[in-house]
């Protein structure tokens, strides 16, 4: 599952999973619905395990706050632990851009990022994931390098588990962890942009890969393939797919789907 | 009874000269607000649709903006202004960048119009004062393109400095006490 959310800004590092270094304008606005669904199974406390299409939707503002700081919140609302889709939590994410170089159709930015997760139902897996099961701190930095058509982004970040509310983390979670992404982002259509109006579309491929530090071994690596559709130059629609290539941990699902809408209002702030 | 009004007194002496000359160039200049006609911007870090019209909408929020043609190839910007306003260049530069970009080349259209004030190489406006290179006062129609660090990309910027070293104000030049009290921007007329 996702450890990062992600962003809007520039085409084609819009990455799906995780978050360009780039930020969105200063005063504009960013609403996004996603739902990420899968074929899982459900494991309750009473230890009955059944197969299901699990859906975690996850509704999103983001703030451009200024040129260099974002800030977005969402929330998870998902039936991965009980079966009526219900609220499950909060999550907070800002980033600071602190690094700009840039050029006619290229740039290359650095930023750094915190997010804080809060999550209140039970913990079942070694997987963690700040994206509605686990709660926690995840601090790391970003470098996002964009050359004309081509996006390409890296994530390095540290991962800090909490308990989640109700629910101390058990041993068998490791507490610290480290996260990174590698992204892809490449600009299919249109060949020469003449109006506002017309639709972009981008292709990603993003890796994520997930090792516990210290003593716990866990190793999570998956690969996400999307289709990127920008419509009127404000509204974006994603399509993509999770794919497990490595792991050794127990987790809600091996694979699944992603669908996401946004809209963005550009100086919807005074 | 009448009212009682303190007697305001006006007292010049050499200080406050310069104050006065400064405060009626202002006034003049307020007449001049109508020769910069339009603007050609060309951003950079940007290659997408959705970045340009972030950036379009941001320089749309300029009270002296009229209205802005966009070439979206280019990721250029023909900005228009409105006649009477008062254009201010730094804030085209800083809605640029709050869109999350830069500025990669400014270029002003100007017009000379018959009241005007200009001490070449110096055209005043406002509260700013272009600081020019390469300036024809006999010519109708100018190009300024802006050579500041801010307004060019950064290859460009090291072009120009040497361009923006060589230039500097004769210190015979009456106008040095007035450029003090003004944001000067280096342009260079084309």
């Amino acid at each position: 599952m996702m450890l990062f959310s992600m962003h809007q800004s520039y085409a084609q590092e819009l990455f799906i999973v995780s978050e360009p270094a780039s930020n969105m304008p200063a005063k504009a606005l960013s609403f996004r619905l996603t739902d990420k669904f899968m074929n899982g199974h459900r494991h309750s406390v009473s230890g009955n395990n059944e197969d299901i299409l699990m859906h975690r939707i996850v509704p999103e503002v983001a703030i451009g706050l200024n040129k260099k700081i974002n800030v977005r919140m969402s929330a998870f609302l998902a039936n991965y632990y009980q079966s009526a889709i219900q609220l499950e939590g909060f999550n907070m994410y800002v980033k600071y851009r602190f690094f700009s170089k840039d050029d006619l159709h290229r740039h290359y930015r650095m930023a750094a990022f915190s997010r804080l997760s809060v999550v209140d139902h039970g913990i079942y897996f070694r997987e963690i994931n700040l994206e509605g099961d686990n709660s926690g701190i995840h601090n790391g930095i970003v470098a996002t390098q964009l050359l004309h058509k081509l996006a390409l982004s890296a994530t390095v970040g540290h991962v800090y588990t909490l308990d989640n509310i109700g629910f101390a983390r058990p041993d068998f979670v490791a507490p610290h962890s480290l996260n990174y992404t590698l992204s892809a982002g490449y600009l299919l259509l249109p060949f020469h942009y003449k109006s506002y109006n017309q639709p972009n579309l981008n292709l990603y491929v993003e890796m994520n890969g997930r090792n516990s530090l210290y003593e716990y071994k866990t190793n999570i690596y998956d690969v996400f393939p999307a289709l990127q559709l920008i419509l009127k130059s404000y509204m974006r629609i994603d399509l993509g797919y999770r794919y497990q290539i490595k792991s050794n941990a127990a987790r809600n699902a091996y694979s699944g789907f992603l669908v996401r809408f946004e809209y963005n209002i550009f100086n919807a702030l005074k | 009874m009448g009212k009682f009004y303190p007697i305001t007194c006006f007292v010049i002496h050499t200080k406050s000269i310069m104050k006065y000359i400064y405060i009626i160039l202002l006034l003049c200049s307020k007449m001049s607000y109508a020769q910069f006609i339009k603007a050609e911007l060309k951003a950079s870090g940007l290659t997408c649709s959705m970045c340009n019209l972030a950036t379009q909408k941001q320089l749309q929020t300029l009270n002296f903006v009229d209205s802005i043609v966009p070439d979206l190839e280019l990721n250029a910007f023909h900005i228009f202004f409105k006649q009477q306003a008062e254009v201010d260049f730094g804030l085209i530069k800083k809605k640029v960048e709050d869109a999350g970009f830069f500025v990669a080349e400014l270029k002003v259209s100007y017009k000379t119009y018959a009241p005007y004030r200009a001490s070449v190489p110096l055209l005043f406006y406002d509260k700013s004062v272009l600081f020019i290179d390469n300036f024809d006062d006999k010519k109708e129609t100018h190009i300024f393109k802006f050579i500041d660090e801010g307004f060019l990309t950064s290859k460009e910027l090291k072009k120009q400095r040497k361009v923006r070293n060589a230039m500097i104000l004769p210190s015979t030049s009456k106008d040095i006490p007035l450029v003090t009290n003004l944001k000067m921007y280096y342009v260079v007329a084309e």
